[in-house]
């Protein structure tokens, strides 16, 4: 049981790295925390469901600390600005006053494809009406819209 | 708040309840190959039977069908002869072993291939 749950402890670290490894893209809704927990938790919860072979503690304890983990770092996250800017990042800003910022871009591994259907996406027809697009923790972007342009809501969806 | 208290408390509950319990097995382990290796066969046989159900709680069924198979050779092995029952005996010194062995915190069980798996490529 030491075994198991120190390497479900390690499974955790290593996909927390992976997936900040990989980026804000892969997340989507969740922040990265929220999201190792769900596949960590998926899996776990499925294995000694369905093998009978292996005991439920086998599962049960893992799934325990593995939420306990979660719990303990979105408190972290919350009382500590520098925590939160290690685990999830900072937002980028991808697009400013007319001008792509290569740099985040590259960071974030996004094209300006992606941000330009992104502002469609959010009922603009061209970045001429937008003065920012920044890359949020979460992975959304959010499109900032100059002062005199509105979006076009019949484009959205 | 709430929240991150009862995580710590599950966190701290979970590794000392696994800690224990390993502990506990492996103590278990030493105590039926000890009986066993003494030439207390029976002893050692009914407190495997007696602790069989708590271990089964940690310990994946195909290792304890093992040591079960193991058991039963050597209760039989009093009708056995000399070099018959001291393979039963050596085996089911073995498969306690591999128990004990796979409860072990070690380097080798954290990042290596299954017990199991080893008996089969080595």
């Amino acid at each position: 049981m030491t075994v198991i749950v120190t390497r479900a402890f390690i499974f955790y670290v290593f996909l927390t790295l992976m997936m900040k490894l990989m980026g804000k893209r892969q997340i989507g809704e969740m922040q990265l925390s929220e999201l190792v927990t769900t596949v960590l938790l998926s899996e776990l919860a499925v294995l000694p469901v369905t093998d009978t072979d292996i005991p439920l503690l086998h599962g049960l304890v893992p799934l325990i600390l593995i939420s306990s983990i979660e719990v303990i770092l979105s408190f972290a996250s919350r009382k500590s600005k520098r925590f939160l800017i290690f685990l999830n990042g900072n937002p980028i800003t991808l697009y400013e006053n007319g001008k792509f910022n290569e740099g985040n871009l590259t960071k974030a591994r996004v094209s300006s494809e992606d941000v330009e259907a992104q502002v469609r996406i959010n009922g603009f027809e061209t970045l001429g009406e937008v003065k920012k697009v920044i890359l949020e923790r979460t992975g959304k972007m959010s499109v900032l819209p100059k002062k005199n342009a509105n979006p076009n809501q019949s484009g959205e969806g | 708040m709430n929240n991150f208290i009862i995580a710590i408390i599950l966190i701290v509950v979970a590794v000392i309840f696994t800690a224990v319990n390993s502990f506990y097995i492996c103590s278990l382990c030493d105590e039926i190959t000890a009986l066993a290796e003494s030439g207390k066969y029976g002893e050692a046989i009914a407190l495997w039977e007696k602790k069989r159900d708590y271990i089964s709680f940690f310990i994946r069924d195909a290792e304890i069908d093992v040591v079960n198979s193991e058991a039963d050779s050597l209760a039989k092995s009093y009708s056995l002869e000399d070099g018959e029952a001291e393979m039963a005996k050596m085996s089911f010194s073995e498969a306690i072993s591999e128990i004990k062995h796979s409860e072990k915190l070690t380097l080798g069980n954290i990042f290596y291939i299954d017990t199991a798996v080893k008996k089969v490529y080595y």
